[in-house]
């Protein structure tokens, strides 16, 4: 049958404009916690959702020995145990489960890569995938290279004449600005940029997404989302547990690289870009990228006046006595990796010129929660008498990224009485009061977005570089310098004091979350 | 249900009698004493949410038994203001009565209770007129107003036009009207004529949602989306296992007109004709002959009308292919098909919950305006039914 390239006129008015062609997804570390708990779970959602084509298939690669059989029923217990819909739905199950299969296969080993193009060419002629693939890495960033190297020399990176291949990469990518270079040089002596989809979940969050819609759907907050209305903004994303187990990546990681380069500088993104010309990939991105390059880079020797660090120490943590991050399993006793940062970071366009955004981040905080707080500068004239012990509160506009997801403004009131009482208050709004649906994972969203080849959601290499470009000198500083005195905040507290001083010195204070 | 004055009880679902002329101010008391209760109990505060108006009408008492477990179960996905009118019976003395409620929800375990109000309007004899003008006054402001008439199409009701003119959308279900195929064709026309500017939905069109999906779907593969324009012979199965009634096939009617508006099928001379309990639509397309067959046949699962199978069919001198979707043995899934000259048969199995009729009224409380779509396949129909 021949190719068509007019659109679909069935598809006008459904919730898609399109579902996916028929493709392969080719797992690599399928036998890792990622595919089990959320990239199957997702792919079975979506099937659920019938969003995913006829002939769709996943290939799971991974060097335990194991038959098809044997990991479609693995697989169906991730589902039963990890997917936001459960039961398993059995008629479903089993036909998405037929389009399951498993190559247990060395990444290594060039031979392995020839047996994934015989397994692909046969699910292409018995399935009709069309000759369509997707690489997903679910692999320790060590292994990066290796599989991208080994799929170039093996022909599976090209996309055929009649069929499209793309290259799903998981975060961190790379540790610094020299290794995010080697690694996207790496990529792109085999894979086109446009074939490139690096996934950071966060962006897929619905309420990251809709941070883009309350900005550019709604006339009335463009006026004032600039230095002439905001005095500044905090960015928060606290954890209220400490690293859980996880602490020999930790040790290699820290926060800011776990979450400030990628995460919390996509939120910054969100809240400080210009509108795009369009909703498309290439325009998005565009716009973030300018923002990453109008942030005044910070010299190495002048980190402190930027950047703050704190380490855990016990502490306790929901009612429960917690371990200082240095005694917990995988960590150096005289570890000096932070576990909590604030960054301070200046946007010199018109815009955003003098309005510093505070991006902080901790472990073994006090709570778990993900907030912008954008805060706007005060009245321009004092026109009420307000007691010294009830100062004005400025006026304060927080998205709440998660949980309780929702956006609040705060406001001054008077309180009723025949005496002048100011007050603030807030006005709400809250997800779950009014939408009773439950959202998607952030995976269903970004996976799919991928098998459609939209990038939107997507970190586009010089978006990567720009943000490694960005923190590195941090990272660099401290790690040639010594460390303030380790563990500096006990858990279960906000900050360590150093991070209060620091915005004090402003003249601002951290929200009380 | 017996009425109450406890507000703990209002809050909790049950009626409280209310006089229509202070039915807001009662709503502002209930709040206010809801809020003080919660106050004074240390309990999780009471929130107050609405993000639409709906109107629900019942032209009788039929079926309004369960209206107070249907709204609570809305309010679950939609915080809304629900105003639900029950005309009774117009020979009798001129009466209309109210009661409130509102319906909570803690969406987490130590979060604020949400909860949304439900005015319930009751009247017979002359008063039933005055259902209309009652019921604007009553609703929050600002908010888009979606219309559930229960029944059928009323066009020349006096009532019915009034509240359509008072609504953004109008919900009718054509699986419950008397003579379906017949106010089906009332609706294509009255829709096509833009005689109303409130959007009118069916909830028959609504259960087509995964149908339509999942035929759109064969044709996303570019390779297979050629075969659009040489399909030559689409047939539908639907629900009809009294031999004896006549069947209701407006579902299959609209998935055909559907199919003839986005591939630009028009209909041909004797374009409709009914055929026993079988109906054919005769269509072309630049010369190219469409027969559509809308079969009633018996099925174990669902209700009459419901569709059980779609085939398309290209067969020409080049080869055949045959793209279906048929309901299986699980009432819950279906079986999507492509054979064909040269195609490995490509079959599989998905999820196929067309959901309660509870269910698709909440998916259409996502909807605010005009669905485009639906109302060109309501060109079609309407086209045919003047043939």
């Amino acid at each position: 049958m021949e190719a068509s390239t007019f659109e679909n006129p069935l598809r006008r008015g459904l919730r898609l404009e399109r579902t996916p062609e028929p493709c392969t997804v080719v797992i690599f570390g399928s036998s890792g916690d990622l595919t089990k708990r959320k990239l199957i779970p997702a792919l079975y959602n979506l099937a659920l959702e019938r969003l995913l084509p006829s002939g769709f298939s996943v290939i799971g690669f991974a060097r335990t020995e194991m038959s098809h059989e044997a990991f479609r029923q693995k697989m169906r217990e991730a589902v039963d145990t990890f997917s936001r819909t459960r039961p398993v739905q059995a008629a479903a199950w089993e036909s998405f489960a037929q389009g399951l299969y498993y190559l247990p296969a060395d990444f290594r080993a060039p031979e392995s890569y020839s047996k994934l193009r015989d397994l692909l060419a046969a699910l292409d002629r018995d399935r009709g995938a069309c000759c369509n693939r997707v690489f997903y890495l679910a692999v320790p960033p060590s292994a990066y290279m290796e599989i991208i190297r080994r799929l170039g020399s093996a022909g599976l990176a090209q996309s055929g004449a009649h069929g499209w291949t793309r290259i799903i990469i998981e975060k961190p990518f790379g540790r610094d600005l020299e290794t995010a270079r080697e690694l996207n040089r790496e990529v792109s002596q085999v894979f086109r940029e446009d074939q490139v989809y690096r996934i950071d979940h966060y962006v897929g969050k619905e309420t990251v997404q809709n941070i883009f819609v309350f900005r550019f759907a709604n006339g009335i907050f463009e006026p004032i989302w600039n230095r002439g209305y905001i005095d500044h903004v905090q960015i928060t994303a606290a954890e209220n547990l400490g690293v859980e187990g996880r602490g020999a990546y930790y040790e290699e990681a820290g926060v800011i690289r776990d979450m400030i380069q990628n995460h919390m500088l996509q939120l910054l993104c969100l809240v400080a870009m210009e509108a795009p010309s369009a909703f498309d990939a290439d325009a998005v991105r565009d716009e973030k990228v300018k923002v990453l390059r109008t942030i005044r880079p910070i010299a190495p020797d002048d980190v402190d006046r930027y950047a703050v660090r704190g380490q855990y120490g016990k502490g306790w943590l929901a009612g429960e006595p917690a371990l200082g991050y240095r005694l917990e399993k995988g960590v150096k006793p005289d570890s000096t990796t932070e576990t909590y940062a604030v960054v301070k970071l200046l946007i010199d366009n018109w815009r955003w010129a003098d309005v510093p955004f505070y991006l902080r981040s901790g472990k073994a905080l006090p709570k778990r929660v993900t907030e912008i707080a954008i805060q706007f500068k005060p009245a321009p004239h004092r026109l009420f008498r307000q007691a010294a012990s009830d100062p004005l509160e400025p006026n304060v506009l927080a998205l709440r990224i998660q949980p309780d997801e929702g956006i609040s403004l705060t406001f001054g009131t008077k309180l009723p009485s025949p005496i002048l009482r100011i007050r603030p208050v807030n006005m709400d709004f809250r997800y779950w009061t009014s939408f009773g649906s439950e959202p998607p994972e952030a995976y269903e969203r970004l996976l799919l977005d991928g098998l459609l080849g939209d990038s939107t959601l997507f970190a586009r290499r010089d978006w990567v570089e720009t943000a490694w470009a960005l923190i590195t000198p941090i990272l660099e500083a401290w790690k040639r310098t010594s460390a303030p005195e380790f563990p500096n905040y006990e858990a279960g507290t906000w900050s360590p004091k150093q991070a209060d001083e620091f915005i004090e010195k402003d003249g601002r204070r951290w929200r009380r979350l | 249900m017996e009425p109450t004055n406890d507000v703990q009880s209002v809050i909790k679902g049950k009626p409280k009698a209310v006089n229509v002329s202070s039915i807001e101010r009662e709503l502002t008391e209930l709040w206010r004493a809801a809020a003080e209760a919660a106050e004074e109990k240390s309990q999780p505060a009471v929130m107050r949410a609405c993000a639409l108006n709906l109107l629900v009408y019942f032209p009788n008492d039929l079926g309004a038994e369960n209206v107070d477990d249907w709204i609570a179960q809305l309010m679950e996905q939609h915080p809304l203001r629900a105003i639900v009118m029950m005309a009774g019976d117009p020979s009798g003395e001129s009466s209309l009565a109210a009661w409130i409620s509102a319906h909570c929800r803690r969406p987490t375990a130590e979060g604020k209770q949400i909860c949304s109000e439900q005015i319930m309007l009751q009247a017979t004899g002359d008063a039933i007129h005055e259902l209309p003008s009652t019921a604007v006054s009553l609703l929050a402001p600002d908010l888009p107003v979606i219309l559930w008439w229960r029944g059928d199409p009323a066009f020349e009701s006096e009532i019915f036009a009034k509240l359509i003119e008072m609504s953004d959308r109008v919900l009718l279900d054509s699986y419950g009207f008397r003579n379906p195929e017949a106010e089906l064709f009332q609706v294509a026309k009255r829709v096509k004529d833009r005689s109303v500017p409130a959007a009118f939905s069916d909830l028959s069109w609504t259960r087509l949602t995964p149908w339509r999906e999942l035929t759109a779907q064969f044709f996303d593969a570019p390779n297979f989306r050629s075969s659009l324009a040489r399909i030559n012979q689409v047939i539908v199965e639907y629900k009809a296992d009294d031999p004896v009634s006549p069947p209701n096939p407006v579902a299959a009617i609209l998935i055909a007109a559907w199919l003839a508006s986005r591939l630009h099928w028009k209909p041909a001379p004797q374009a409709y004709r009914v055929m026993g309990r079988h109906r054919v639509l005769n269509l072309s397309e630049s010369g190219r002959r469409i027969i559509v067959e809308l079969r009633a046949v018996p099925s174990p699962d669902g209700v009459a009308g419901d569709l059980v199978s779609l085939k398309l069919m290209e067969e020409g001198e080049t080869g055949t292919a045959q793209f279906s979707i048929s309901k299986t043995k699980d009432p819950r899934c279906a079986e999507t098909c492509i054979t064909g000259t040269g195609i490995n048969p490509i079959q599989r199995t998905v999820r196929m919950e067309v959901g309660s009729e509870l269910a698709l009224v909440g998916k259409e409380l996502e909807i605010l305006g005009h669905d485009a779509t639906y109302e060109e396949a309501l060109e079609i129909v309407d086209w045919v039914a003047r043939l």
